[in-house]
Parts: structure tokens; C-alpha cells; sequence
């Protein structure tokens, strides 16, 4: 038996230690992200297009291509994700019923990325036989972040104080108009946040989209909805697996630092959205 | 300015349990305890009284250091127990911890049985099952809780009520044996009956232990204190005996203070 | 309410508007989105159907070999158990660990800049993990032991603590520092020594959520593909001996993301895959129900 003040010692080291640890690792992943990737990043780099299979040339047309998926996206989500939370916070009666809702949400927040690019490729390209198409791509991202979109959505309406739905009810607005006047602005930024928050995961996910939206090379801008296009996330993986090239993964890296540049830019937006659009309630 | 060191008007010198010499509590930037020097004396019941935000919490806490747990927090001067220093004169802060035990304003019971929450204290201490019935025993009779729980040791501490929880925490605190007690504000969130239950408690228990305890009722105070001691603005205005305190003071702001409740510092 | 429906005539105005565009509209999209996850579910049933019911196609069995007609699917299963065994067992203990000195250091600067890398580390998409996977991991792992090659269970479950590190820490920090503080207030004032107060209160206080963020991790460890599939070798048998860490495997997202594409719509093959990927969807989704109902339950009921 250890006598309790060396117990608290070696306890007091063995936090030491730790932090010490998942110190170094934070360092090296962020210095490693940010060297290696500083290497190839510049202005020709990102307005280039690829060449070579990658290893030379730029990212130009692999930052539309995941532009394009995730704008898509925002575009459908955003009417299922307003409407869902709409109805779980104003419409639902029975706490069954909303708890039943939550759970399917939440369900689909627990489906492995790569589950989505599976029923993707069974549904959308085989079953329709829209082949591999940038559409399949959004549908899919959209899917993936609409219960973050919802939950978010949610969390904002479910905050405003029951005093508001009352008084303007009682100033003798119908429901639709309660909610068009007071909801639906109170709860802008709970939609605004969580849309930037799930576009700042679709952007960088790559298992949903590499087998139905997506060329490895050779694509430029789609001529209709039935192209591929080519992503960072994806193109990233193609270069990693020629790895023994040196210039190869060279722009892996800077692939790898635009991406996280952008996510970080989207992040950062839902971080000022989240501050500046929320409302300020006295009460 | 150096200040005389206050004394006691009107009681004989005991041993002193706690003196301060150069005392002061910063929080950041803010001084909120200034410069006490004072002794407090062995046994009895020191009541601080002085008005909210008077630095009273701090300066208890000060005692046991458990206030260097907050960031800002920053002390200056000497704090000693029993003539040796808090900072330096224990084999380390949890042997001062134990010799000057602490109950809160708010009873705080773990969520855990009865019987686990008297012996939290000890628990990590090396004791044979024996020792440790008769210690939830003796440490509830001091805590007058015994009567109530006696049947139940075993079910979770949360289901008594406010009053029983406070004597829980007391009889918690008595489990380690300490010198000195040190309650803030004991009664303040319990009925006044249970209210009254402990004040019985406290003065039973002033024998055996030096109590200095916070409190906003005065009459409380006239009630069981030996002696007082007013705080305003972080600094002590004034101390003595209870009797002096309420009947002979000089001093026109603890006369209206103790008469009043009421302070314009 | 009371002065609402002391009032006549406002009362009438709020007596439920009866059916409106805005209302179908709502109920229009809730219904939409709680039915995307049985489609989902729907289709892979229905996808793994001719899997589930061949009987020749030995998938309880060790080979993996569908020019032979043999379908084992337990390679998989068992590198994804053990690669999500080697991520929890590194990352749990030194995300909590290293949760347990960040809530309670007294520095705010240095609790502020962790949480933030913390942050941005979570944030980072997981290609770029199986990148640092490639270019380093598997490279040290490779010279270390003198092997071959880097891609193998050890690489991939470290690459997969590294992942689940940010989640397991920041989560598990949360739990902690939302402990009250008079906890340990408390049991300071016992003359507890911090190991103590840490161990017999904070931890038990904390537990629940603590247990909710390790099933997420762990959910997201199983669900992980692309970091993994880059680092995994890609070998569809079972190491020898079996705990190996230093052989090549196959987890079931790494097969999924290497062969769904070759494999025909429609044959034995694909529908192998898809029942793989049911099995990967039901233990996850078990995984995150759990972990959400614990972050729900009242912590203080312990
Ligand atoms: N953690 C803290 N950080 C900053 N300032 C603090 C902190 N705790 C107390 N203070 C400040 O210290 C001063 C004294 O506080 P203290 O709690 O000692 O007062 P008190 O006399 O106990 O009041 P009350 O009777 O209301 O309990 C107050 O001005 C308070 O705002
Ligand atoms: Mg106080």
C-alpha cells in the first residue's frame, strides 16, 4: 500500500505527463499541418489546375468542385432543417412524438460517413441511374448535416421565452403569423450556426462522395448535373496514396491546408454568426 | 499606516487559536480583506458580523486556504493555527485542512449514503470496519443527527431534508476531528426551526471546539456568541466580548449595526 | 395565459388556426426527415438480403476469397474491433487524464489556448488525419519495428487515437469542470488531497457524462474510414498469431471504401458489403443512443 501523499504525487505526475503528451501531439499535428502545408501553398497553387495526376499544377478546379457540393447543400437542407425544427418546437403536442423525432435525428447523426456514400451509390446511381453526378454528392452532404442543421435550428427556437409566442398571440396575430414575425427571426442564428457548422464538416468528408460524385482527375467545371467534379477531400486521398512521390504529397499538403483554411473560415463564421445574430432578450 | 494589533475588550486573554498578523485577500486586483492584524481566542463561539459583500466569506476562508483553489485569489501577511503558520507550519494543506474543518452555507451532502458521507473524510485513512461504525456514531451523537438517522445509515444523504443535510455536514466535519470549526453562515439556508436545532448544536459543541462562524441575524448572534467580531468594507471595525459588543461599545457604527443591522461605511 | 384566456375575444383569435400552408409545410419536412434513416435502413436490408439468406456463403469463416465463393467476413470484424481497441485504450486515458489538468488548472490563458487547438483539432477533416497517417505515422511505425511496411493495426489504431483524442478530451473537460464547485470545496475542507477529491467525487460526479463521451469517440472510431483505410494494409485475413499488432488488416469501413466501387451492383459480392456495412450502422447507431442517453440523464442522480 502507497501511503496517500506518494499516491497524490504520482497523481499530480501522472496528469503532468498526460498534459504533456496530448500537448506534444496537439503540437505536432498542427505544426505538421501548417509546415508541410505552407511548403506548397500560394496564389498560383490554388488558382492552377492539376496536372500530372496532381503532382504538379494546382487545386483550382478541386476548391470548386467541393464549393460547388456544399453550396448545393446548404440549399437543401436548409428547407427540411427550418421546416423539422419548426415543427418539433411549434407543433408538436405529445412529448412521445417528439422524442421520437429526436431520436431519428439523432439516429442519422450516428451513421457512419461511409454508410451514406453506400446508399448513395445504390439509390442515386444505381436504382435512378443517375450515375456518378456532383447532385448525388450534395444530396448526400445534405442528408449528413441536417440533424446538426436541425438540432442547432431547434435549440434556438426552443430558447425563446414562452412570454413572446403569448404576447403576440395575444395582440391577436394568427400562429402562422406568430411565427413568421416572432420564430423565425428570433431563431435566425441557431439555422445560420449550425448551417456553417455542418458545412464546415461536409467540406472535408470524403468516404459520402468518392464513389458517386466524384473524378479523380481530369475534370473541369460540370456542364449539367450529371457530371462528376472533383473535390479537395477526394483529390487529397489520391494524392496520399501515391505518397512515394515527393511532389505528389507536396500538394497533398497544401490540398490538405486549403481545405482546413476553409474549414476554418466557416467555423469562424459560425462563431461571429452565433455572436452578432443572436438576439438580445432582457428577460 | 501600521495598525495596533486588536485585542479583546473585555475578556480575559486566552490562547489563541487563530491570529492574523498583516492579513489581506486580493481577488485580482481588488482588495478585499485589508491588513488584519487580530487574535481570536481558543474555544467559544466567534461570531463575524458585518454587512454583505464585507469580506466575512474570504476571510473564513483565508483560514483553512481553501480559497487558493480560485485563480486571482492572492493572499499577503500571516495566518497562524495554534501558533504555527497555515502556509508553511503543516506537513502539507490537507493536515491543515483537518485541524480546521469547514461547513458551507449551502449544506452540500455527496451523493452517496449517509454513513459514506460521515466517513468521507477518512476514507482514504487506514481503519477497520469497527472503528468506522463507532466514528458515524459518535460523529452523528455531536451533530444531534444521530436519533433521526440511525435507522437508515444506508440510504443516499440527498433524501433528508435541508436542516438534517446541514448536520450531516457537520457531523462530516467532526468525523475528521478537527481544532476548529469554521461555519459560514450555518443556518442561512434552513427553516427556523431547524435554524434554532443547530444553534443548540453549536453551543454544545463550543467546549470541545473553537467555532468561528459567520452569520447575518443578530439576534442569532446575541444568541450564542462569545464574542464578535464586525467587518465592514474589509476592515474589522471592531471586536470583543458579546456583552461589550452589544451593550458597551463606544463605536457609533457598530452600535447602529448591532442595533440596526444597518451600516453607511 | 391566464390574462389570454381571461379575454374573449383574444381568445377565439388564438383558438388554432385550422390548416395552413405553413403548418404542412413543417409537417411536411419532419416527416421528410425522420424518414431518411429508415430509407437508409431500408435499402441496406434490403441490399444485404441475398447475403443474409445464401447459404454457401460461409461468412462466419476466416477467408475472405469471392473468386472462390468464400465470403468470411470475421477478418474484418475482428480489425475493427482491435483497432478500435488500441485507439480507446491510448486515448482514453490520456484525454481524461489531460481533461482532469485542464479544468482544474488555475492558468485561464493556458486553459483557454488548449481549448481552442482542442477545437481546431476536431475540426480537421479525416483525409488529412490518413495523410499525417501516411507521411509520418506509418513511416515511424515502419523504421521502429524494422517491418516492410508502416500500414499496419498499430499505425491504424494510433492514427485513430489521435482522432478520437480531441472528442474523448474536450468532451471530458466539459464533465468535469461542470462538477459543482462546491464539491470539492467540500471535500477540500475534509482534508482530501486532490488525487482524493478528484477520485472519490469530481470522477464519480462526472462519470456519466465521462461514459457518454467515450461512446462517441468510439462510435466515431468504428465509423471511420478514410484515415484507416490509408494506413491499414488492406490484408482481408487474420494476423498471426491473432494479436499481432504488427500485421497487416482489414477493418469493415477500410473494405468498404476499397471495394464497393469494384464490386458489381447487384452481385453476392455487393451485397456482402452492404451487410458489412448493416452491421457497422447497427453497432454505431447502439453506440451513439447509448451515449446520448447518458448525456441526457440528470448528473445529479448519481
Ligand atoms: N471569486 C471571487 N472573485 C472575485 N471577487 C470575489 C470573489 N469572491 C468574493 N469576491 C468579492 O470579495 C468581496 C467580499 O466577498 P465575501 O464573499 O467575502 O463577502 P461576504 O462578507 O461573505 O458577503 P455575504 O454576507 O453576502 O456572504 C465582495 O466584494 C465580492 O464581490
Ligand atoms: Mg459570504
Amino acid at each position: 500500500m502507497l501511503s496517500r501523499t506518494v499516491k497524490n504525487t504520482l497523481f499530480a505526475s501522472a496528469l503532468r505527463i498526460a498534459l504533456f503528451i496530448s500537448l506534444a501531439i496537439l503540437i505536432f499535428l498542427i505544426g505538421a499541418i501548417l509546415l508541410e502545408g505552407f511548403k506548397a501553398l500560394s496564389p498560383s497553387f490554388i488558382v492552377s489546375e492539376a496536372r500530372d495526376f496532381g503532382a504538379a499544377g494546382g487545386i483550382r478546379y478541386q476548391l470548386l468542385g467541393s464549393l460547388i457540393l456544399i453550396i448545393v447543400a446548404a440549399v437543401l437542407v436548409v428547407p427540411f432543417a427550418l421546416g423539422t425544427a419548426l415543427y418539433r418546437s411549434e407543433y408538436v403536442t405529445s412529448e412521445k412524438l417528439g422524442r421520437c423525432i429526436d431520436l431519428t435525428i439523432f439516429s442519422l447523426n450516428g451513421i457512419p460517413s461511409i454508410t451514406y456514400g453506400l446508399f448513395g451509390l445504390i439509390v442515386f446511381v444505381n436504382i435512378l441511374g443517375m450515375g456518378v453526378s456532383w447532385l448525388i454528392g450534395s444530396i448526400l452532404l445534405a442528408i449528413m448535416i441536417l440533424p446538426t442543421v436541425t438540432v442547432s435550428t431547434h435549440q434556438a427556437m426552443r430558447a425563446i421565452p414562452n412570454i413572446y409566442r403569448e404576447s403576440a398571440l395575444a395582440l391577436g396575430l394568427t400562429r402562422a403569423e406568430m411565427v413568421r414575425k416572432v420564430i423565425l427571426p428570433q431563431s435566425l442564428h441557431g439555422l445560420v450556426t449550425g448551417l456553417l457548422i455542418g458545412l464546415a464538416r461536409a467540406i472535408g468528408e470524403t468516404a459520402p462522395i468518392m464513389f458517386v460524385a466524384t473524378a479523380f482527375s481530369g475534370v473541369t467545371w460540370p456542364q449539367s448535373i450529371y457530371e462528376p467534379v472533383s473535390t479537395l477531400p477526394t483529390h487529397i486521398l489520391a494524392l496520399a496514396q501515391q505518397a512515394t512521390n515527393p511532389d505528389a504529397l507536396r500538394n497533398a499538403w497544401g490540398a490538405s491546408l486549403s481545405l482546413i483554411i476553409i474549414v476554418m473560415i466557416l467555423s469562424g463564421l459560425a462563431f461571429i454568426a452565433r455572436r452578432k445574430l443572436e438576439p438580445q432578450r432582457s428577460m | 499606516m501600521p495598525k495596533p494589533e486588536l485585542k479583546l475588550v473585555g475578556v480575559e486573554t486566552q490562547t489563541s487559536a487563530v491570529s492574523l498578523k498583516g492579513f489581506q485577500a486580493w481577488f485580482g486586483e481588488t482588495c478585499v480583506v485589508q491588513d488584519m492584524t487580530l487574535e481570536l481566542p481558543a474555544n467559544g463561539v466567534t461570531c463575524i458580523v458585518g454587512p454583505s459583500g464585507s469580506g466575512k466569506s474570504t476571510l473564513l476562508r483565508g483560514l483553512n486556504r481553501i480559497n487558493e483553489d480560485i485563480s486571482g485569489y492572492a493572499m499577503k501577511g500571516q495566518v497562524l493555527i495554534q501558533d504555527s503558520c497555515a502556509k508553511d507550519g503543516f506537513k502539507d494543506i490537507t493536515e491543515l485542512r483537518a485541524k480546521v474543518g469547514m461547513v458551507f452555507q449551502r449544506p452540500c451532502v455527496f451523493p452517496c449514503s449517509i454513513k459514506d458521507n460521515v466517513l468521507f473524510g477518512v476514507k482514504n485513512k487506514r481503519l477497520s470496519k469497527l472503528e468506522r461504525a463507532a466514528l458515524v456514531e459518535e460523529s452523528l451523537k455531536s451533530a444531534a443527527l444521530w436519533k433521526e438517522v440511525a435507522h437508515r445509515l444506508d440510504s443516499p444523504a440527498s433524501t433528508l431534508s435541508l436542516g438534517q443535510q446541514q448536520r450531516l455536514c457537520i457531523a462530516r466535519t467532526l468525523a475528521v476531528k478537527p481544532d476548529i470549526l469554521l461555519l459560514d453562515e450555518p443556518t442561512a439556508s434552513v427553516d427556523p426551526t431547524s435554524a434554532r436545532a443547530l444553534e443548540t448544536l453549536i453551543k454544545n459543541l463550543k467546549d470541545d471546539y473553537t467555532i468561528i462562524m459567520v452569520t447575518h441575524d443578530i439576534r442569532q448572534t446575541r444568541r450564542i456568541a462569545d464574542n464578535v467580531l464586525f467587518l465592514c468594507d474589509g476592515q474589522v471595525i471592531e471586536m470583543g466580548s458579546t456583552d461589550h459588543m452589544f451593550s458597551k461599545t463606544a463605536k457609533p457604527k457598530t452600535k447602529t449595526y448591532l442595533s440596526e443591522e444597518f451600516c453607511d461605511c | 395565459m391566464n390574462q389570454i384566456s381571461l379575454n374573449p375575444r383574444l381568445r377565439t383569435d388564438i383558438t388554432f388556426p385550422k390548416w395552413n400552408g405553413l403548418k404542412s409545410y413543417a409537417v411536411g419536412s419532419a416527416l421528410f426527415s425522420s424518414t431518411i434513416i429508415m430509407l437508409i435502413l431500408g435499402t441496406l436490408l434490403i441490399q444485404s438480403h441475398p447475403a443474409l439468406f445464401a447459404n454457401d456463403l460461409n461468412l462466419l469463416s476466416e477467408v475472405w476469397d469471392p473468386a472462390g465463393g468464400q465470403y468470411g467476413i470475421i477478418p474484418m470484424i475482428f480489425g475493427t474491433l482491435i483497432i478500435m481497441s488500441i485507439a480507446m485504450i491510448i486515448a482514453l486515458p490520456l484525454g481524461v487524464l489531460s481533461a482532469i489538468y485542464i479544468a482544474e488548472t488555475r492558468s485561464d490563458r493556458l486553459k483557454h489556448i488548449l481549448k481552442s487547438s482542442l477545437e481546431v483539432l476536431a475540426g480537421i477533416p479525416s483525409i488529412v488525419y490518413g495523410l499525417i497517417g501516411v507521411a509520418y505515422l506509418s513511416i515511424w511505425v515502419a523504421e521502429g519495428f524494422e517491418l516492410q511496411t508502416g500500414r499496419v493495426i498499430l499505425t491504424a489504431g494510433l492514427l485513430l487515437a489521435l482522432m478520437i483524442l480531441p472528442t474523448i478530451m474536450t468532451l471530458s473537460e466539459d464533465a468535469i469542470s461542470s462538477v459543482p464547485r462546491a464539491y470539492r470545496e467540500n471535500a477540500a475542507s475534509l482534508g482530501l488531497y486532490h488525487y482524493e477529491i478528484i477520485k472519490d467525487i469530481v470522477l464519480p460526479a462526472a462519470k456519466a457524462d465521462i461514459a457518454g463521451a467515450a461512446l462517441l469517440a468510439l462510435g466515431r472510431a468504428l465509423g471511420e474510414t478514410m484515415a484507416v483505410m490509408l494506413v491499414i494494409g488492406s490484408l482481408d485475413r487474420l494476423p498471426s498469431p491473432l494479436f499481432n499488432v504488427l500485421a497487416s488488416s482489414q477493418t469493415i469501413t477500410s473494405k468498404l471504401g476499397r471495394e464497393i466501387a469494384e464490386s458489381a451492383f447487384g452481385s453476392t459480392h455487393f451485397s456482402v458489403l452492404v451487410l458489412m456495412s448493416l452491421i457497422l450502422v447497427a453497432f454505431t447507431l447502439i453506440l451513439t443512443i447509448a451515449a446520448q442517453k447518458l448525456f441526457t440523464k440528470d448528473p445529479h442522480n448519481a
